[in-house]
């Protein structure tokens, strides 16, 4: 029972720093998060492009 | 994304559009952990819009194409961001305009809607990307209860967020 729980607490932990970082941060996170994402929607005939920011 | 925010300053500061605010996604981003989006929603208040019988984006989109920033679909390519620009088209999204927060994007100034009005903003729209987006907002501890119950109430959203809520 304790694993669970120790997981639960980590992504918790996680997710809060997550939501706490710049907004700057969060948006490279996003671009990040879209170069990721493209090649899997092109794969399904959805166009997609990340975002051509030289720096966030 | 500095120079994109900068293109939409020189937006308000040359009177194109009379106030910007960010929302959607991008708004929601700011307050909850980041997730993938693909284009940045500004929300405009737009010069005279009060007087004139029909909302026109057209003074925008030339301003910016003078610039060398195109539409692309539904956006305006801006510095490599597609950005959408959503006039305010009822009382829920002026009054988000309005009290809209200030804050700084490195050393850039720029406004982001408030939470409480994303929130009531994504139950007002509706759709299921809106729905996913509140338990993100109720984890932030980003909402300010009282105020989003007012919001909420003022707009006859009450009943639909008691509905999203209690699932």
């Amino acid at each position: 029972m304790d694993k669970p729980v120790k997981q639960d607490f980590v992504k918790v932990r996680h997710r809060t720093a997550l939501r706490t970082l710049s907004y700057p941060e969060k948006v490279r996170i996003v671009v990040e998060l879209q170069k990721i994402a493209v090649p899997i929607l092109k794969a399904r005939g959805k166009a997609a492009h990340a975002w051509e920011v030289t720096s966030c | 994304m500095k120079k994109t925010l900068q293109m939409l300053n020189l937006l308000e500061q040359q009177g194109v559009i009379k106030r910007y605010a960010i929302g959607g996604a991008m708004g929601a981003t700011f307050y909850v952990e980041p997730f993938t989006t693909f284009d940045l929603d500004v929300f405009v208040v737009l010069p005279n819009a009060d007087n004139a019988p029909l909302v026109s984006l057209t003074p925008i989109y030339q301003f910016l194409a003078a610039r060398g920033h195109l539409p692309e679909k539904e956006c305006v390519m801006i510095e490599g961001v597609p950005v959408q620009f959503l006039p305010a088209y009822n009382s829920l999204l002026e009054e988000a305009l309005e009290q809209a927060t200030d804050v700084m994007y490195d050393d850039v100034p720029t406004r982001v809607l408030t939470a409480d009005h994303l929130a009531a903003i994504a139950v007002q729209t509706g759709r299921s990307k809106d729905r996913a987006r509140i338990p993100m907002f109720l984890d932030s501890g980003a909402l300010n209860n009282q105020q989003l119950v007012a919001i909420l109430a003022r707009h006859g959203l009450t009943e639909r967020w008691a509905q999203w809520t209690s699932q």
